[in-house]
C-alpha cells in the first residue's frame, strides 16, 4: 500500500510539474469568471438598463397625460376617442392618488378598471371602485375579482374555484397585491395552474406531459406559500437567456439559476481530463521514460492503476475548483443573500426542498461521472494505442459527438440506442427528465456507463499488461 | 576469480523468445555471481538487449526460468524487482523535471532510500553541482551518469548495463569503469555489462558471455578466454628489398611457414618456444646473403577481439 501511494505520489509530480495542468486550472477559473460574470451580472445590468423603472412614475404619468391629450385631439372616430379617454382617466387618477410603480393599484389594473367604467357611464360601479382604491383596500377589490371569476366560469365545474385559490390565499393571509410581493405573485402563479388543471381534466387529457408540468408547476406555488419558502425571480434577460421558460417559470432566484447554469462549464473539466488521460501513458511510450517507470518493484497492474487514481485525483480537484470558484464568482455577482435560499425541485407532483449548496454539489458530481468516463475512455485508449491524438480524438467524439447519435437512433426509433454510453453520461440532465430516450433513469443510466467504465478499464489494463517494450 | 566461492545472483535458465515470427533467444542459460562483472558480447541484433530486458522485467519470457537471488521473477516480480537496478538502451528521464526530481520518483518506489543516500550516490557519479538542474538540460553523457545513479540508488543485488558507455568521453569511460569494478570488487554487486566494444570489456569484465545470432556460444573467464587462444607461435613481418628472393635462402624455417605478403613483404612464422633465436638465425642468413632488411615487425598477438570476431563469423550480423 505504501508503494502504491508513492506511485500515485510520483504521477502526481509528473503532472504539477507539467505547465499544462496549470494552465489548464486558470483557463477553468476564467471560464468561470466569465461565465457567471455574463449570466450573473451582465443580464442583471441589463434588466436595469431596459427597464423604464428608472423614471419617477408622476413624471411618467405626466408624460402619458400629454400623450392622450394629443390622442384624444386627433382621435378619429368615436371608438378611437373613448380609448383614448379611458387612458387619460388612468393616468389622472393615478398621479391624483400618488401611485407608484409597485402600487397594487396600478400592477393589478383596478384604476383602469374604474376609468373604463367611469368613462362608460357605469357610475355605480365606478363608485364601488374608487371607493376600494381610495380606502387602498385591496381586500374589497378581491372580493370583488372572486365574485366576478365565479359569475364568469359558473358553466365549468370547478373552474371558478381554481382560479379564485390564489386570490382567497391572498385574502385570508392578507397578502398585499404588490408585483414586488412574491406571495402575491406565487399565489397567482397557483391559482393560474389550479385553472389550467382543471381544464386539462375537463378536456380529458390528465395524462398528458402538458398536465403533468402544469401540475409541478402548480405544486411548487404551493409548496411556497406554505412552507414560507420565499421565490427571488432571475431577471427576465437572463431567463429568456438561459432558456428556462416564460415568465411563469418558478426559478428560485437569480443566484441559483446563475450558479445552476454554470455546472455547464464541467463538460470543460472533461476535455481536460480528457487530455490530461490520453497524455499518461502515451507520453511515457512516445518519450521512452515507460523503462524508467517499469523497472521498479512494482507490477504493471500496480503502475497503472496509480496512474489511473492520479487522473481521478486531479480531475476531482478541477471539479472541486470549479465548484467554489462557480459558487464564489455566482455570490460575487449575484449577491450572497440567496446562498442558503432553499431550492425547491419537483417530479409527479412531489416537491422536494434542498440546500442550494448541496443540491449544485450533487449536479457536479453527477455530472462529474460523464466526464470521468470519457477521461477514462481516454485512458484506455493511451493504453491500447499508446497515441494520445487517437485518445483524444475518441474520447472528444464521445463527449461531443454524443448527442448527435442520440439525436439520429433516437429519430430511427432505435431504442437499444439507450444502452450506449452517449445516451447516457449527461446524468443531470436525465435527472432533469430531458434525456433522449423515454423513461430513463439516473440509476440504469449510472450503471450502464459504470459497465462502460469497467470495459476500458479492462481494456486498458490487458493491453498495458502485455505491452512489450 | 573463483566462482564456487560467491553466491549466483542472476540464474538464466533455457531462456527462449520469439518477437514475431523471428526467433530471437535460442535456449540461452547463464549466470553471474556476486562481485563479479560479468560481460555480456555480441554484435548488434543478436539478442543481447532482449536478453536485459527480459531481465528487467521489461519483456517476457516464452520459455524458461529467471531467478534473481533466488526470487522467481515470473511469480515473485516484486521481491525480485527490488533487488535489480539497471539501464536499458539509453537513459530515459522526464526532461522536465530536475536530476534530483527523477532520482526521487525511483526511490520513492524503492524501500530504504534515504535523501542521504541521494545525495551519497549523486556526489558519487559527479553530479553535485547539477542534480537541480533540468534533465533537458543535461549533455548525454551527464544523462548517463544519472543513470548510473539511479540504477544504483537502491543497492540492488544485481546491475544491469545495457551499453554504459555510449555516449560518454575517454574520461568518463574511466570513472565510470572505476565505479562498475569498484561496486562489483568491493561492495559485492552483481554487475551485467553488455557491449559491443571488445577493448572496453576486456579492461572491465571478469568473465564474458558471448552470444550471437541468440545462442550463448562462451562463457569464459578473461584469462581462460585469452589464454585459450594463446599463440604457440609467433609471426614476424620482414621488410626486404626483394621478398621472393628472401624466401628461397631462409634454411633455418620450413618453406610452409614462409608467405610472400607483397614483393617487399615476407611473413615469418616460427614456434613460440625459442622465437627470437630462430629470428635471430633468419635474419642472420638474409643479410649473409645480401638481402637487404630493413624492419622486422611483431605482429600482433590473438586478443579477445579476435576471439570474438573468429566466434561471431567475421564482425555483424544484423537481421
Amino acid at each position: 500500500m505504501a508503494k502504491f501511494i508513492a506511485l500515485v505520489r510520483n504521477e502526481n509530480l509528473k503532472l504539477r510539474r507539467r505547465k499544462t495542468i496549470w494552465v489548464m486550472l486558470v483557463l477553468l477559473l476564467v471560464f468561470s469568471l466569465g461565465y457567471t460574470a455574463i449570466i450573473g451580472g451582465l443580464t442583471g445590468m441589463f434588466d436595469t438598463l431596459f427597464s423604464d423603472g428608472n423614471m419617477p412614475f408622476e413624471e411618467f404619468c405626466d408624460e402619458q397625460i400629454e400623450g392622450c391629450k394629443g390622442w384624444l385631439a386627433n382621435a378619429e372616430d368615436p371608438e378611437d376617442a373613448e380609448s383614448a379617454r379611458i387612458d387619460l382617466l388612468f393616468y389622472k387618477t393615478l398621479k391624483e392618488i400618488g401611485s407608484d410603480w409597485d402600487d397594487w393599484r396600478y400592477t393589478t389594473g383596478i384604476v383602469h378598471e374604474y376609468a373604463k367604467q367611469a368613462t362608460a357611464g357605469s357610475s355605480e360601479a365606478a363608485d364601488e371602485l374608487k371607493a376600494m382604491i381610495d380606502a387602498n383596500d385591496y381586500k374589497a377589490y378581491y372580493r370583488r375579482q372572486i365574485a366576478e371569476n365565479e359569475r364568469m366560469y359558473a358553466a365549468v365545474s370547478g373552474a371558478a374555484d381554481a382560479v379564485n385559490e390564489g386570490l382567497r390565499y391572498c385574502l385570508e393571509h392578507d397578502i398585499e397585491p404588490s408585483s414586488e410581493n412574491w406571495k402575491y405573485n406565487t399565489a397567482m402563479r397557483m391559482g393560474g395552474f389550479s385553472f389550467r388543471l382543471v381544464m386539462h381534466r375537463t378536456a380529458g387529457d390528465a395524462s398528458s406531459s402538458q398536465y403533468e408540468s402544469d401540475l409541478n408547476d402548480y405544486s411548487v406555488a404551493k409548496y411556497r406559500l406554505e412552507h414560507n419558502v420565499r421565490v427571488n425571480p432571475a431577471s427576465s434577460f437572463q431567463r429568456n437567456l438561459l432558456n428556462f421558460g416564460g415568465e411563469y417559470a418558478d426559478t428560485n432566484s437569480r443566484f441559483w439559476d446563475t450558479a445552476r447554469s454554470s455546472v455547464s462549464l464541467v463538460s470543460v473539466v472533461g476535455l481536460f481530463g480528457i487530455i490530461i488521460a490520453a497524455g499518461m501513458v502515451a507520453a511515457e511510450f512516445g518519450k521512452g521514460t515507460v523503462k524508467f517507470l517499469l523497472i521498479a518493484p512494482a507490477s504493471r497492474p500496480k503502475i497503472l492503476l496509480a496512474k489511473y487514481c492520479s487522473l481521478l485525483l486531479n480531475m476531482a480537484m478541477f471539479l472541486f475548483a470549479l465548484f467554489f470558484a462557480n459558487l464564489l464568482f455566482a455570490v460575487l455577482f449575484c449577491g450572497g443573500g440567496d446562498l442558503f435560499l432553499p431550492i425547491l425541485s419537483v417530479s409527479g407532483g412531489v416537491v422536494r426542498k434542498s440546500s442550494p449548496i448541496l443540491r449544485l454539489l450533487g449536479l457536479y458530481l453527477l455530472d462529474g461521472v460523464g466526464t470521468v468516463a470519457t477521461a477514462t475512455l481516454a485512458f484506455a485508449v493511451s493504453s491500447l494505442l499508446r497515441n494520445s491524438g487517437a485518445a483524444v480524438g475518441v474520447s472528444m467524439l464521445v463527449q461531443f459527438g454524443g448527442n448527435l447519435i442520440n439525436t439520429i437512433l433516437s429519430m430511427a426509433r432505435a431504442d437499444w440506442g439507450r444502452y450506449l454510453i452517449f445516451a447516457n453520461i449527461n446524468l443531470s440532465n436525465i435527472q432533469s427528465g430531458s434525456s433522449y430516450f423515454p423513461h430513463q433513469t439516473v440509476g440504469a443510466a449510472m450503471f450502464v456507463v459504470l459497465l462502460h467504465m469497467a470495459v476500458f478499464l479492462l481494456v486498458a489494463f490487458d493491453a498495458f499488461d502485455r505491452k512489450e517494450v | 576469480m573463483n566462482n564456487e566461492m560467491k553466491t549466483p545472483v542472476l540464474q538464466i535458465r533455457h531462456l527462449d523468445k520469439t518477437l514475431g515470427n523471428r526467433r530471437i533467444l535460442k535456449d540461452v542459460s547463464f549466470e553471474t555471481y556476486s562481485g563479479e562483472v560479468f560481460g555480456f558480447l555480441g554484435p548488434n541484433g543478436a539478442g543481447k538487449t532482449t536478453t536485459i530486458k527480459i531481465a528487467v522485467g521489461l519483456l517476457m519470457l516464452d520459455e524458461g526460468d529467471i531467478r534473481i537471488a533466488g526470487y522467481d521473477l515470473k511469480r515473485q516480480f516484486e521481491q525480485a524487482m527490488a533487488l535489480v537496478g539497471g539501464i536499458v538502451e539509453n537513459p530515459e528521464f522526464y526532461g522536465y523535471l530536475s536530476g534530483y526530481e527523477n532520482l526521487k520518483l525511483y526511490a520513492r518506489v524503492h524501500e530504504g532510500v534515504t535523501e542521504e543516500r541521494i545525495r551519497e550516490v549523486v556526489h558519487l557519479v559527479g553530479l553535485d553541482l547539477r542534480i537541480g538542474e533540468k534533465v533537458s538540460k543535461y549533455s548525454l553523457g551527464m544523462r548517463q551518469r544519472l543513470g548510473v545513479a539511479q540504477a544504483i540508488l537502491h543497492r540492488p543485488r544485481l546491475l544491469v548495463l545495457d551499453e554504459p558507455t555510449n555516449g560518454l568521453d575517454p574520461a568518463g569511460t574511466k570513472a565510470l569503469r572505476d565505479i562498475i569494478r569498484r561496486l562489483a570488487h568491493e561492495e559485492g554487486i552483481s554487475v551485467l555489462v553488455s557491449s559491443h566494444l571488445m577493448s572496453e570489456m576486456e579492461m572491465m569484465c571478469d568473465r564474458v558471455g558471448i552470444i550471437t545470432d541468440g545462442v550463448l556460444q562462451s562463457v569464459k573467464s578473461i584469462e581462460e578466454m585469452v589464454s585459450a587462444t594463446a599463440p604457440d607461435s609467433v609471426t614476424y613481418l620482414l621488410h626486404v628489398n626483394d621478398a621472393l628472393l628472401a624466401k628461397t635462402l631462409i634454411g633455418a624455417v620450413p618453406e610452409d611457414c614462409l608467405r610472400v605478403a607483397d614483393d617487399r613483404t615476407l611473413e615469418v612464422t616460427v614456434p613460440a618456444e625459442g622465437a627470437e633465436e630462430t629470428l635471430a638465425d633468419v635474419n642472420a642468413s638474409l643479410v649473409k646473403n645480401g638481402v637487404r632488411l630493413y624492419t622486422v615487425v611483431h605482429r600482433e598477438n590473438r586478443r579477445l577481439e579476435d576471439v570474438f570476431i573468429e566466434l561471431t563469423k567475421g564482425g555483424d550480423q544484423i537481421g
